[in-house]
């Protein structure tokens, strides 16, 4: 069935006065499979991250863009379980997290001219030690959280659906596509008072890429919903002092005995996001370079339509990439950048209760008396730039890679009328290599290592309250931007071809990876895992 | 590298779109004007103001009886100052001859709940001159806590009344009472700006004298048992030496305790009923009228049978503290305070939701003079109360009252 594209799809470049030339890559990225001598190949994990590099338009929400460079039709199952333990991390997360993950992708060809790529997560962890936080995101979100000063640990299922659809260019200049996503999680604490969390997130993103010649306009916008849902708390026992906590921002909460009981919160979001992405193709050098921004806007629920307060945000993000072909090599260059500025309006409400004389009945509703407009700002910034070069580049394979990132980050939340704030600014760098260790007979067996570091910046701290949220949360977490730390690891693959009978050939591999994090002056945190996949048609 | 990043940080922060932080209050004037009896030279001079609400502050009023606020937090905040003094220091500001005796007590000041402030308007505020009950209830213990076995133990609840003057006063005939506790409120304040429903009503015994407090004494009444409770649960508190009961029959409960009787009921609960969790209205009030005869009972509003309530006007009041349930997820509601402000300006709340937890509710001390305390009352259980997590009676020198 590739043949019969790729042949048509040779007369129609003929037919039109000549070959664009993505189609000249994409036909000799799938050539390079047929000059190989065999028909017909699964994949494997060289060529699966060679993919990922050199679909461009795949680290982007323009799923249009995708069908400049098509990988080979089929798909990788992995199955992965994996522990990370250790005391460097922050207030609000555990000490140590197991669990096992479950992921499929999928790539495919559904007519002549529509393509498809589809992916399947599912993961289920246990996250030790976890406390002062019920939600999922207590740091660059909405302020308006809750919870226990109890540790316990969280069990969290969290599943993720992906799907692209994506056209070769219509009449030659226009391409379009949609990408859809759908994701639910699960997230429940084992001890009182324990909590019960829903989540899910939609999004749609239909997108259109325009083609002239080699260069290529992409647009992409769409919107996306989000809900996260406490329904209430549950107690084994009666506590007399048991306390639950509202936060409203930095150092501000408000503590109460038996706070939990009754307590309903979630959080509702609507997105909108747009993007705005140039690519430039030739035969030896691809470039992309693309622009958006997503605005995001939160309202937090209690108790009988109560509003704590509401949040929007607007993060922009820029990404440029490089992917250039030498002799037997490839080199490929990757820069992103993200800021998010945030702000929360804190709302004032009264419960009104009216009662009707004649009925008794009474009504209860909340009455806003006045809004504090931002009263909680925040402010994210991620900047990041990565190298990678391949060695013994083939089209479809490497032989050995080496790469260096570096990276700077920062945030600063702060919290007005009385004004508190907090910030940290780091930096990463790192370098990576990998090297093919044996090939014999399909088999595969495959090294990396990895070394990174990070250096902490300034960082401050200016707070109005000394309560228990301070001394278990805000100041431990100062504490650990402010230590620097060296993180190295690696893997070990060992990739195996199967005959799976009338299913045909099929790659299977195995790949153990682990880390060691050191953070000075103390902390450690230490990773591990094993994972088991097949690559099928 | 420094200052690239702080470059880099600038530039994108340019670009990003610049958000409105909200902004103190400045510049207003809250002006005093004190009750019209007085002479227009007299100025609420020299005096702390203290506002309770999203941030604590205190003023001080100028010569004349103001203040000039320059930076306030937008929020709903309590408002309170007093100053007290006796009969004769008040009758030197009147501006004609008054009755008032010279050994009456009185509070000079103004008390607000729940006052909103938006914006930079100025305040008028009224101070009220209130005379001030000699006998006032001073501690309410009705948390509960847990027993040895970890189980809700709620027997142990309690009043505590104290002499807050300079002469021995007596209790004969004197009514301690509860307001209704009703979800939702039956009869709420804001509703009914003139009268109080009471769901049950004691009254002491005695010919006139029989009950004495001296100065600076008190007077404690177990609410349902007049035993040492610590026997049972080591946390909670020991009622064994109570001057009053409330129990069905004189000799039951705890012999050695004079009863306290219940002359008005709306349930068949034959201990004086606090709920451990709130809300709890409690008021202390003397009549000469026929309460069970006189007073009319009446149902909730819409029904025709259940509870029925005693019908009161609020000026027979003595004292009264409104003991608030606190909710789950935000303050209490003052919409369902049982008393006026005139009554009652604020309210208190143990810091749990149901209870259990061997809280009590005590009145501060203002002062320790002559070998005594002598207590905050400026009618305001907001600020002249606190919460206690030890609640043994008949104790004024812990730590959180003073």
């Amino acid at each position: 069935m590739r043949k019969f594209f790729l042949s048509a799809l040779v007369l129609l470049s003929a037919f039109a006065g000549g070959m664009p030339l993505w189609a000249q890559q994409a036909s000799a990225f799938a050539a390079s499979a047929q000059a190989s001598g065999v028909a017909k190949q699964p994949s494997d994990l060289h060529r699966l991250e060679l993919e990922s590099t050199l679909q461009q338009f795949g680290n982007t929400d323009n799923s249009a863009g995708m069908g400049l460079f098509q990988p080979l039709s089929g798909s990788v199952t992995e199955l992965k379980v994996f522990r990370e333990a250790g005391d460097y991390h922050r207030a609000q997360e555990g000490n140590a997290d197991l669990g096992f993950r479950f992921s499929t992708l999928r790539y495919d060809r559904l007519t002549e001219q529509l393509f498809m790529r589809g992916s399947f997560y599912y993961s289920y962890d246990s996250e030790k030690d976890r406390k002062w936080s019920d939600v999922i995101d207590p740091y660059y979100s909405i302020p308006y959280i809750y919870g226990s000063s109890i540790a316990k640990n969280y069990d969290r299922h969290h599943c993720r659906l992906d799907f692209d659809l994506y056209t070769t260019p219509l009449s030659d200049i226009v391409s379009v596509g949609v990408k859809l996503n759908y994701e639910v999680a699960d997230i429940s604490g084992r001890r009182d008072p324990r909590p019960r969390t829903g989540y899910l997130n939609l999004r749609a993103i239909p997108s259109v890429l325009l083609t002239f010649g080699d260069h290529h306009i992409g647009l992409d916008a769409g919107y996306g919903y989000s809900k996260e849902k406490l329904s209430g708390l549950a107690t084994v026992q009666s506590y007399p002092n048991l306390y639950y906590y509202r936060m409203s921002g930095l150092d501000h909460m408000d503590g109460t005995v038996a706070g939990y009981s009754g307590f309903k919160r979630q959080f509702e979001g609507h997105r909108g996001l747009g993007e705005l992405s140039y690519s430039w193709t030739s035969k030896k050098m691809d470039v992309l370079v693309s622009g958006g921004f997503e605005y995001e806007s939160l309202s937090a629920y209690g108790d009988n339509k109560q509003i704590p307060g509401t949040f929007n945000a607007l993060t922009y993000k820029l990404q440029a990439g490089l992917n250039v072909r030498g002799q037997a090599a490839l080199h490929a260059v990757q820069m992103n950048a993200s800021y998010k500025d945030g702000g929360a309006d804190e709302y004032l409400q009264e419960k009104v209760s009216v009662i009707d004389r004649k009925t008794g009945i009474s009504t209860q509703t909340w009455e806003t008396l006045y809004i504090y407009k931002n009263r909680y700002v925040m402010g994210k910034t991620d900047v990041c730039a990565s190298y990678r070069y391949y060695g013994g580049y083939t089209g479809g394979d490497y032989r050995w890679s080496v790469g260096a990132e570096a990276g700077w980050s920062s945030y600063r939340r702060a919290f007005y009328l009385p004004f508190s704030s907090a910030g940290a600014t780091g930096w990463n760098l790192g370098v990576e290599g990998s090297c093919l260790l044996l090939r014999l007979r399909g088999h595969k067996l495959d090294l990396s290592a990895y070394c990174k570091g990070y250096l902490h910046g300034e960082s401050s701290l200016e707070l109005t309250s000394d309560n228990l949220y301070v001394q278990e949360v805000l100041l431990p977490d100062q504490a650990f931007y402010a230590k620097d730390y060296v993180r190295a690891g690696g893997s070990l693959s060992w990739q195996f071809p199967l005959n799976l009978g009338k299913a045909g050939a099929a790659n299977g591999y195995v790949r153990l990876c682990g880390g060691y994090l050191r953070a000075f002056p103390t902390g450690f945190y230490n990773d591990i895992s094993l994972a088991v996949g097949l690559f099928t048609f | 590298m420094k200052r690239i990043s702080y470059l880099f940080v600038l530039g994108l922060l340019l670009m990003a779109c610049k958000r409105e932080v909200p902004v103190a209050i400045d510049s207003f004037r809250m002006q005093f004007a004190m009750p019209e009896e007085c002479r227009d030279d007299i100025f609420y001079a020299e005096q702390t103001v203290n506002f309770r609400g999203p941030a604590q502050y205190s003023f001080r009023t100028d010569a004349r009886g103001g203040v000039d606020i320059q930076s306030l937090i937008p929020g709903i905040y309590d408002i309170n100052t007093y100053i007290e003094m006796s009969g004769r220091e008040y009758k030197a500001l009147l501006k004609e001859a008054s009755t008032l005796s010279d050994d009456a007590r009185l509070m000079l000041g103004v008390s607000l709940l729940n006052r909103r402030i938006f914006s930079a308007e100025d305040l008028n505020l009224q101070i009220l001159a209130m005379q001030l009950s000699d006998l006032v209830i001073s501690k309410v213990y009705y948390s509960g806590t847990k027993d040895k076995m970890d189980r809700n133990y709620t027997v142990d609840g309690y009043v505590e009344l104290f002499n807050n003057s300079d002469h021995t006063v007596y209790a004969d005939g004197l009514y301690l009472a509860l307001a209704e506790s009703v979800s939702p409120a039956a009869y709420p304040a804001k509703d009914n700006p003139d009268s109080i429903y009471a769901r049950q009503i004691c009254r002491f015994p005695g010919a006139g004298t029989d009950f004495p407090v001296e100065p600076g004494k008190t007077l404690l009444v177990a609410a349902r048992s007049a035993r040492n409770h610590k026997e049972s649960a080591p946390t909670s508190v020991d009622l064994s030496q109570a001057d009053f009961e409330v129990k069905l029959e004189d000799g039951s409960g705890n012999p050695d305790v004079r009863r306290l009787p219940i002359v008005s009921n709306s349930t068949a609960v034959q201990y004086f009923n606090l709920l451990s969790g709130g809300p709890n209205a409690v008021f202390l009030f003397a009549t000469d009228e026929d309460v069970v005869n006189d007073w009319p009972e009446v149902y909730q509003r819409g029904k025709t049978s259940g509870e029925r309530f005693r019908r009161m006007h609020k000026s027979v009041v003595l004292d009264a503290v409104e003991c608030l349930k606190k909710p789950a997820q935000s303050d209490p509601d003052v919409n369902t305070k049982r008393f006026q402000d005139e009554i009652d300006a604020g309210y208190i709340t143990i810091n749990a939701v149901n209870g259990y937890n061997c809280q009590s509710v005590e009145r501060r001390a203002s002062r320790f003079e002559n070998g005594r305390y002598y207590l905050v009352d400026t009618n305001n259980s907001s600020t002249d109360f606190t919460v206690s997590n030890d609640p043994t009676p008949g104790k004024y020198d812990k730590e959180g009252l003073q």
